[in-house]
């Protein structure tokens, strides 16, 4: 037998609900408590949905990074424009088949490539190119996706403190 | 300067500061002292009247349809549009500063991405070991949202 992640988190927030806030006080010492409350949660939460948008990103970005290089290959005003983008080598790896750690610094690698899609093709409006102007789309689209993804992570239901 | 506090990618951020760098700066009719975060939250009023502004740590001389394009960002959610279009007749009138749709926009565009920016250098701060602690994350998350959230949707249209 062990204690799953969700154990873990459940058993310290009813530590802090039922053994901690009591013996508390001061509005200083209610306002952590309730904190560290959303950080627990927040973690519980994260535990159950997390993999799945982690996942959801990671195909996201692969797909963008097969299109950049698509687009860069499309013609020389599409290679100009994308000169400061760094090359991903891609796999065909799915994210669900990654291990979590390598999972984790392959996202980072791809965040980074689409940041640097966005720095170059954000302003684009029109795009000299129709091949500019999808993978212009195609990053605001996964901008919007992800923001979407971060408002399910943070909007946490916060179970009573007391 | 948001560069050079970030922590970790931030496409967002990235689009929303190349589109701004696109975009025609509007030139201002006049250059003022301008709060940089003007809000209900700002002033301390009594009896109707107001006593007092604070915060004025993000002030900077430029273009004052800054601070009236953060107000009406944070004033839309709580009254309704006669209300802003009253106050910007007033401003205009009091100040003989026009309102153009334009410098409204890009101001707009500019203050939603400032507001994001700062806040998020409260992730920064944790990262360096400044604010290790827990309300600095959930401040820094739960104050970024909303301009986060404005800031998207003005950079994706979506």
């Amino acid at each position: 037998m062990y204690a799953r992640e969700q154990d873990i988190l459940l058993s310290a927030q009813a530590a802090i609900r039922e053994d901690l806030l009591p013996e508390l006080h001061s509005p200083w010492a209610l306002r952590q408590a309730e904190t560290l409350m959303w950080a627990l949660e927040h973690l519980r939460q994260r535990a159950v949905i997390g993999g799945d948008l982690l996942a959801a990103e990671h195909g996201e970005l692969v797909t963008l990074a097969a299109q950049l290089e698509r687009v860069r290959a499309s013609s020389a005003i599409a290679a100009q424009a994308l000169a400061d983008v760094a090359t991903v080598r891609l796999d065909g790896r799915s994210g669900v088949d990654l291990p979590s750690r390598m999972l984790h610094d392959e996202l980072e690698t791809f965040r980074e490539v689409a940041e640097q899609i966005a720095t170059a093709v954000a302003a684009l409006d029109p795009a000299p190119t129709q091949e500019l102007g999808e993978l212009r789309a195609a990053v605001l689209r996964y901008i919007h996706c992800q923001d979407a993804r971060y408002e399910r992570l943070y909007r946490v239901d916060l179970p009573q403190a007391r | 300067m948001f560069r050079r506090d970030q922590v970790c990618p931030d496409p967002l951020l990235a689009a929303a500061a190349a589109q701004l760098r696109a975009i025609p700066k509007p030139v201002a009719s006049r250059i003022s002292l301008v709060q940089g975060q003007v809000g209900p939250n700002q002033l301390l009023w009594r009896d109707g009247k107001v006593l007092a502004t604070l915060d004025w740590e993000s002030c900077f001389l430029g273009d004052p349809i800054s601070d009236l394009a953060f107000l009406t960002m944070n004033a839309r959610a709580h009254v309704d549009a006669s209300f802003i279009d009253h106050l910007f007749i007033r401003y205009s009138r009091l100040t003989g500063v026009e309102i153009t749709t334009e410098s409204l926009a890009y101001y707009t565009r500019f203050q939603s991405f400032w507001a994001a920016a700062v806040t998020a250098t409260g992730f920064g701060r944790f990262q360096t070991g400044e604010m290790r602690k827990v309300e600095t994350l959930r401040l820094s998350t739960l104050l970024s949202r909303p301009f986060v959230r404005r800031l998207e949707h003005l950079v994706t249209g979506l």
